[in-house]
């Protein structure tokens, strides 16, 4: 259960990377992001990033490393894909995800 | 300075890349195979399907009841081997091997079980997984030996193209989502990018670790200088486990085996155990040998409690406490075979493997384009050139054809073949072989569709001939919760989708556009 908050909030952080750089954000909003909403971006992608890696490693020191290596393959790979093919839709993945990730949070938690 | 050095490393890349890059090819995409070793051999031997991994009877049950049985089957053997139903393996297999009559070579005597019912199971004949993994790193149709210094070489060169590839493609993290479809050789180019990029520490770690599960091939000498007797002796004393004891000649009439065991599960009641081996069991020199199953714990080797046959008494536990160094080696390897995977991480295990395949496979598809873009149309191609596209039209689209050709031996050559398993292998590389003829008269845009709608039709068929020769088809894995096959059915459904998507893109346009390598099994 750790392991699946963890694997979307890698996706989070990804699309968090992707979102700061300009071409992406234009395919999915239509318009040019401003200088200063990349660099939040960038900086909100790090952070979570890193509390992805802190959560993997909290659970086992090695497996956990294993694990976040294949997170990050599995965001990147499944974004380039969106990017790609379906931009727009990572609009309703902004609602998405934190939702997904608050209720297994709380599942978790009970 | 700085940009012969850019020079140099893109010659590099370039030329170690095609140097090994069929080679590579073949490694990487029978080790992506290899993660779902267990469940490959699962599905080649359709007897053992209807077996679940649910076992009711506990270990010490299991363990008295095959205790009995080669007591009264095979008191004189030379060794007992008795292995325990696991998650992916669902049966007790009681096995014995004989002292070899003079000049000759004793061979084991197999029992399968089901383990609640006792009930005796033949599955057919067929090397399944284990095929596969053989061929990742001992190739086939060749010594041992000179296969594993071939693929040594290549994982060095590959660790060699990895990292002048990091170099080379500078914009790989800037444009790490980028990949734009329908662009001709750009397309190729973000492909190669993206599937190195998104599991590169994966890739860097297969790669390395790789070369460490052959690094005493690859590096000997410490090993020599240190021991007299070379590796040998090394591996004399780093795996006590795996030598046998010396034969006393004095019979064993009344063995400790159950005085052993008892004495193991109280002192050790959390550790499972995978598999039981006693040497000389009717010898006063007898040893029994249990090996504990490892869990999800970045460790390769698995521990082992040697007790003695006579006495009873605890001789030795090996790799329970291991030495850093030796927790690094295991670890190593254990992160290389990914053998603790639970099945969430062996998926992105296996996703990543099929990462580097596309990074192979559009790596080699490149090199080709590119030097057919700089030349002039009237030009005619050189032997090179021809050379390279046959090879990459055989390999790429050869190797998921050849293994869809081994699965439907398997389930098409008559069970009672004697030999059977050899014949699948052959299937196997005839049907690469049938390829690579083709590939040399045809390496042409229609050459490439030809043989992906060929790899689609064999793949979208493949669960339609084993629903037809087997009790079991996808709806009933999936009522049934056997996960394993109905995940092998799926993945065949979807290489079939992925090469007809394939056979697609080369149709509409003139120049084939990205073609990729999503294999599965």
């Amino acid at each position: 259960m750790m392991y699946l908050i963890a694997t979307l909030l890698c996706f989070t952080s990804f699309m968090a990377f992707a979102l700061a750089k300009t071409p992406h954000y234009k395919a999915v909003f239509g318009t040019r992001p401003e200088h200063a909403l990349s660099r939040r971006y960038l900086i909100i992608a790090w952070i979570i990033l890193l509390l992805t890696l802190v959560i993997n490693v909290s659970q086992a020191a090695g497996y956990g490393s294993l694990m976040f290596c294949g997170q990050m393959a599995f965001s990147v790979l499944f974004l380039a894909c969106l990017l790609t093919f379906r931009p727009k839709w990572m609009r309703s993945l902004f609602y998405l995800l934190p939702a997904a990730i608050l209720l297994i949070s709380i599942l978790h938690a009970v | 300075m700085k940009d012969s050095f850019f020079r140099s490393m893109t010659w590099l890349h370039t030329w170690v890349g095609l140097l090994f890059c069929w080679l590579l090819w073949l490694v990487f995409f029978a080790g992506t195979l290899s993660f779902f070793r267990q469940e490959i051999s699962l599905w080649s031997k359709p007897e053992l399907h209807s077996y679940s991994s649910e076992v009711q009877s506990s270990q010490q049950t299991l363990l008295d009841y095959s205790f009995e049985r080669l007591n009264t089957e095979a008191p004189d053997a030379a060794r007992w081997w008795i292995s325990l139903p696991s998650e992916r393996n669902a049966l007790l297999r009681v096995s014995h091997l004989p002292y070899p009559e003079p000049g000759e070579k004793a061979s084991w005597v197999n029992h399968n079980l089901a383990p609640d019912s006792k009930v005796p199971v033949t599955p057919r004949e067929s090397k399944g997984g284990s095929f596969f993994y053989r061929l990742h790193f001992d190739l086939h149709y060749m010594d041992r030996t000179t296969a594993r210094w071939i693929v040594c070489l290549a994982s060095l060169f590959m660790l060699v193209a990895l990292i002048s590839g990091i170099v080379i493609h500078k914009r790989i993290f800037k444009d790490m989502f980028q990949f734009r479809v329908g662009k001709g050789s750009r397309s190729w180019l973000d492909g190669h990018n993206l599937s190195s990029v998104l599991a590169l520490p994966f890739h860097l770690m297969i790669t390395y670790t790789g070369l460490i599960t052959l690094i005493f091939t690859l590096f000997p000498y410490p090993a020599q200088t240190v021991y007299e007797g070379g590796v040998k002796e090394f591996r004399k004393e780093f795996y006590p486990e795996r030598q046998r004891p010396e034969l006393s000649h004095q019979p064993l009439t009344s063995p400790a085996f159950s005085e052993s065991l008892d004495h193991f599960f109280t002192n050790w009641p959390e550790q499972p155990i995978s598999r039981i081996i006693i040497d000389h069991p009717k010898d006063a020199a007898a040893v029994m040998k249990i090996y504990g199953a490892n869990r999800s714990e970045i460790k390769d080797e698995q521990a082992v409690w040697l007790y003695s046959g006579k006495t009873g008494e605890l001789l030795n536990t090996v790799h329970l406490e291991d030495s850093a160094a030796a927790q690094l080696y295991g670890g190593m390897i254990a992160m290389h075979t990914g053998r603790l995977a639970s099945p969430g991480l062996r998926w992105l295990y296996f996703l990543c493997g099929l990462a580097g395949c596309a990074m192979i496979a559009s790596g080699c598809v490149m090199w080709a384009k590119r030097l057919r873009e700089r030349q002039k149309p009237a030009q005619p191609a050189s032997f090179g050139l021809k050379l390279v596209e046959s090879l990459n039209l055989a390999a790429i689209m050869g190797l998921p054809l050849a293994t869809a050709a081994f699965f439907y031996a398997n389930r098409l050559i008559p069970v009672t073949n004697s030999g059977r398993a050899d014949q699948e292998v052959l299937m196997f590389f005839l049907t690469w072989a049938a390829t690579a003829l083709f590939a040399t008269k045809w390496r042409n845009t229609q050459g490439w569709r030809t043989l992906a709608l060929i790899n689609a039709l064999a793949w979208l068929t493949l669960p339609l001939c084993n629903a037809l020769t087997t009790q079991g088809s996808l709806i009933s894995y999936v009522s049934n919760g056997q996960w394993a096959l109905a995940m092998f059915d799926t993945m065949a459904l979807l290489a079939a989708a992925v090469f007809f998507w394939q056979s697609k893109q080369l149709q509409s346009t003139q120049q084939p556009q990205r073609v990729r390598r999503e294999r599965t099994a």
